[in-house]
């Protein structure tokens, strides 16, 4: 467990470092967010905010991600930590928690977008807001790293593996939105019971769990 | 001088060695089609503890693949590999720290520096060879590019760093991909010490490379494909 939570801790001081130096990826996704809020906003307008939100967080982490995961492939096209003699599941685990410092950048920008261009807050329901952004930034964060890391290392049928998690990828989408939805309840309370905020909870979990083990038993089954 | 990071994983390191002391990697029957196109047929050999093999074959024969076979990074195939009397696949992330694959083109992190790749590497798997790192630094003259990031290194540079690492990890058996491909002479005189030397400790190698650094090598076999 201690060497566990070590190379956890070592891949992600080594992403920040990356990340932080070149600044490059830091940059892209901060213009895409603002950019893509931008035009979201443009064509829905201030009627829909908070899906506008959700949905444009989804898109920028989806070309974030992508982006960043190459950071993982070498130039000779394999993933650089292939013959590591641990479990390759502590590495994509890894990769999804800092792709969840990732996302929380991208949040708190399309966030201050939003809010700046269209004058109305999205914050009167702060912590139904709040809980429902981590949530959804933990089930996020869990199918695009793995799903980046999969197609960048994975050829062939390998991809397809992923349909694997399609059953939990859906409902978990499904229940996002249902969340959504309810987000405007003013009573906290009502929120916290609602059945698709519990099940989205329990779909996290999961993806966590699974989404690392799918990783590993890809490359090395 | 060795100092490993966690007593556990001193532990299980030690454990392992002990245990492979001697142990052959053996190739049984591989063979490997893509497409239906047939690479190579029915492949057999041994290396042995303190082996030197060429593996040599014409472009496309499939070397790298038979290689990353070997290395259990391809997993698709059919035949066998023991490692002893263990069938590879049995062996799960342990056969990693027994056998080491180098590919031809360096697999580093580009945006770090020399001298951080060679941590994030060793301490990523438990170990800390700060003297024995010193000393390769010094004996690949990287002395004055410690500090450089790899994507600021030479194709050379970046070759030597890549083969630098790979004997801090210290494993059993090394499979090297065209080792000597961008290195200078004497990067190349470094490297045959490096491997002549490991042979003295029981080490085995399986080389394949059409360089001239291949002339100072003492081969115990060759593989043809």
């Amino acid at each position: 467990m201690r060497n566990f939570a070590k190379i956890i801790i070592l891949i992600l001081e080594k992403d920040l470092k990356i990340e932080l130096r070149e600044k490059l990826n830091l940059t892209y996704v901060f213009i895409l967010s603002i950019t893509l809020s931008l035009i979201g906003y443009t064509f829905i307008g201030p009627n829909k905010l908070i899906e506008l939100f959700f949905f444009i967080s989804l898109i920028a982490s989806l070309v974030a991600n992508q982006r960043i995961s190459r950071q993982e492939i070498s130039l000779g096209g394999e993933l650089i930590l292939i013959s590591v003699p641990f479990d390759l599941s502590i590495i994509c685990f890894a990769k999804i928690l800092f792709f969840i410092i990732i996302s929380l950048l991208i949040n708190f920008t399309v966030f201050i977008t939003l809010s700046l261009v269209s004058n109305v807050s999205i914050f009167d329901y702060g912590v139904n807001f709040l809980t429902l952004c981590i949530l959804f930034i933990v089930g996020v964060s869990s199918i695009l790293s793995t799903f980046s890391l999969m197609l960048e290392r994975i050829k062939g049928e390998g991809q397809f593996m992923f349909i694997l998690i399609y059953p939990l990828i859906l409902p978990f989408l499904i229940l996002a939105y249902n969340s959504i939805i309810l987000v405007h309840i003013s009573d906290s309370a009502v929120f916290f019971q609602s059945f698709s905020l519990q099940a989205l909870v329990a779909f996290d979990i999961l993806l966590l769990t699974v989404c690392p083990i799918l990783f590993s038993y890809s490359i090395r089954r | 001088m060795k100092k490993f990071h966690d007593t556990n994983f001193k532990l299980h390191l030690l454990l392992s060695k002990v245990i492979s002391m001697g142990d052959s990697l053996s190739i049984r029957n591989i063979s490997k089609s893509y497409n239906h196109n047939n690479i190579f047929n029915l492949i057999s050999f041994d290396i042995g503890p303190g082996q030197i093999l060429n593996l040599s074959g014409a472009n496309g024969s499939g070397k790298t693949t038979l290689m990353k076979i070997v290395s259990s990074q391809i997993l698709e195939y059919t035949g066998e590999v023991f490692l002893g009397d263990k069938n590879i696949k049995n062996l799960g992330d342990e056969y990693f720290t027994k056998v080491i694959y180098l590919p031809p083109i360096p697999s580093l992190y580009e945006n770090l520096s020399l001298i951080e790749n060679i941590h994030f590497f060793t301490s990523i798997i438990g170990i800390r060879h700060n003297d024995k790192a010193e000393r390769l630094i010094n004996d690949f003259k990287l002395t004055s590019h410690t500090s450089k990031k790899i994507s600021q290194l030479s194709d050379g540079s970046k070759k030597k760093v890549s083969i630098l690492v790979m004997f801090l990890m210290n494993p059993d058996f090394f499979i090297l991909d065209e080792p000597y491909t961008y290195l200078d002479a004497d990067a190349l005189r470094t490297l045959n010490i490096l491997i002549n030397k490991s042979t003295e400790e029981g080490k085995s190698f399986l080389i394949t490379d059409n360089s001239i650094g291949l002339k100072d090598i003492n081969f115990s076999g060759l593989v043809e494909l």
